[in-house]
């Protein structure tokens, strides 16, 4: 398991124990103003305040680190495409049609920057609540939707039901790649043809699977007597704290230095 | 084939916060041909233990020599395809691994992925579906629209195609009803015996692993606490009581048995046919003390 957005790692940091609705405020709120950063300083913010949000959490760097390596590959090719592909400013180093330019290695930088930012952020919002706190506070603070018409308790516990299988489904994948692994199947090697061949004995398993799975599920609600949201109380109640209002301080703080910084 | 495990160490995703030791230094040796149990409580590496066995996880340290492949953690992945040949390997569950249109194509999977030619692999597929006693007939349906016990022996049909020296089964009954456990034990006893089949099973049938096997491998928190014959480790009542382990069958109810008539069978009785026997055998010589 290399990926690991959307992976919760229990934890006792003060991050952990904020309300979801905070954090999912913040992180909503947060991919946006990220936009306003345009100069070092407010470059600088965003970094720092990433870096904090780390610090805090107490998840460690080398796991974040492990968990980002899928998508740096993303990264480095912004930052490849956005160096060669912007022409001002001095010129660093010029060979042929190859040319780096100031301008050019900035904006890299400067783009790489918020990518990474925003990844960080999202992922140490999925790091550190759980599944079920999430769609707990997205229910919560998708509530006025339903005036009009928008199904937000079925929307929420589909994504209830999708992360809680997340697991599941990872764990069976390796199950099954294991036995048709054991009746010869090569999984990492080979040309492109086979791999892609490979995927069959593993993907039908698997959905069959998840349908049988899924089937059992509604059956096992129904006899649990749900019929969606009518009259249907919480059993986990969810609390605003002193830190909750504190973090969307610090993220008021954030949007007014990038605003003031901003050149 | 003989399995040798030398002080074998096991830990998955290592370096991050869900690292977990799953098997610490441990040390047995699997004689070729024989029947070998491994037991033990959930979660006590069985299941990681016998993935070595054919390649499907690699050592983090130590080493695993079957016949004379040697696997340790530098092992490259490509040299497994040739260990996977020789060791069949039948998970928990094995029906969620069927995905073929037919159950023919089904079996003659594994075959056709070591390079067996498709006629020698059909020929396969009839042999094992007549090892696993079900009737030709069956070929050409869908796995799908099968019932659960016969999924299950088409899918062991499957790994039985692959003609390997050694099988292991995971825990291959559970879920079953008895006669279904009773007809793929059957199956594997006349593998072992007839075709001399090196078996290692892992289960939670204390009957099972004392009748069945030559060796039981104890397995607790990731370590081998013991490996013996059957009369020595299910003698060690003290030792598996306190591992949440079972007696048999037989010898729980010997115990009960000799604590109401105030008698004491210590020697390990497996079958129920001993067990009878014991019993009777007591009453016998009582008998015949009355009489003198
Ligand atoms: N794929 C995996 N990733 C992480 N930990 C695992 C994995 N598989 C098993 N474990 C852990 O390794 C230990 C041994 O598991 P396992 O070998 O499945 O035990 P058993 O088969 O005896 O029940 C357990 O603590 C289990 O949680
Ligand atoms: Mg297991």
């Amino acid at each position: 398991m290399k990926l690991i957005i959307g992976q919760f790692v229990p934890g006792d940091s003060i991050i952990h124990r904020m309300d979801p609705r905070a954090k999912l405020i913040t992180v909503f709120i947060f991919v946006f103003i990220v936009f306003l950063a345009n100069n070092p300083w407010t470059y600088g913010f965003l970094l720092a305040f990433t870096v904090l949000g780390i610090l805090v959490s107490k998840v460690p760097f080398s796991f974040i680190y492990r968990g980002l390596k899928p998508v740096l590959f993303i990264i480095i090719f912004t930052f490849i495409l956005n160096a060669l592909f912007t022409r001002q400013g001095d010129v660093l180093i010029s060979a042929g049609w190859f040319q780096l330019t100031t301008a050019g290695l900035k904006q890299a930088i400067f783009i790489s920057i918020r990518l990474l930012a925003i990844i960080v952020v999202t992922t140490l919002l999925t790091l550190t609540t759980s599944p079920i706190a999430i769609t707990d506070g997205l229910e919560t603070l998708l509530k006025p939707l339903k005036k009009w018409r928008f199904p937000v308790h079925e929307f929420a516990l589909m994504m209830s039901i999708a992360l809680r299988f997340i697991p599941t489904l990872m764990e069976e994948t390796e199950k099954i790649m294991k036995a048709q692994m054991a009746r010869g199947v090569d999984f990492s090697s080979g040309s492109l043809v086979k791999r892609g061949k490979a995927i069959i004995p593993l993907l039908v398993p698997l959905f069959v699977g998840a349908f049988k799975r899924a089937e059992d599920l509604a059956m096992a609600m129904e006899a649990r007597g749900y019929r969606g949201d009518v009259g249907r109380t919480k059993f986990r109640l969810l609390k605003w704290h002193g830190r909750d209002t504190g973090l969307l301080s610090v993220l008021a703080v954030l949007t007014a230095a990038l605003i003031l910084m901003r050149g | 084939m003989e399995i040798k495990i030398n002080h074998l160490t096991h830990i998955y995703q290592p370096n991050t916060p869900f690292e977990s030791l799953a098997l610490s230094d441990v040390n047995a040796v699997i004689p070729s041909g024989a029947f070998v149990s491994i037991i033990g409580h959930t979660g006590s590496g069985k299941s990681t233990l016998v993935q070595h066995f054919n390649g499907l996880l690699k050592p983090t340290e130590g080493e695993i020599h079957v016949g004379d492949m040697i696997i340790s953690s530098s092992t490259k992945n490509k040299d497994l395809k040739a260990l996977r040949k020789k060791i069949g390997m039948v998970f928990q569950y094995p029906e969620h691994q069927l995905f073929e249109e037919t159950v023919e194509k089904d079996i003659c999977f594994g075959p056709l992925n070591f390079d067996v030619p498709l006629e020698e692999a059909k020929r396969r597929a009839r042999e094992a579906l007549e090892l696993v006693h079900l009737p030709e007939s069956i070929l050409d349906r869908s796995p799908f629209e099968l019932s659960g016990g016969q999924m299950r022996r088409v899918a062991i049909a499957g790994v039985l195609a692959l003609e390997p020296e050694a099988i292991i089964l995971d825990e291959p009954t559970a879920g079953l009803d008895p006669k279904g456990r009773r007809d793929i034990l059957d199956l594997f006893t006349r593998l072992h015996k007839e075709k001399g089949m090196t078996t290692i099973m892992v289960t939670h049938n204390m009957d099972d692993a004392a009748l069945l096997s030559d060796q039981v491998i104890v397995m607790d928190h990731g370590r081998c606490l013991m490996q013996d014959r059957p009369e020595i480790v299910f003698s060690e009542e003290k030792t598996l009581t306190s591992l949440g382990l079972d007696l048999p069958r037989a010898m729980r109810f010997l115990r009960k048995a000799g604590q109401k008539l105030g008698q004491q069978w210590e020697e390990p009785v497996f079958s129920t046919e001993k067990a009878a026997e014991t019993i009777a055998r007591s009453f016998v010589r009582k008998k015949g003390g009355d009489r003198s």
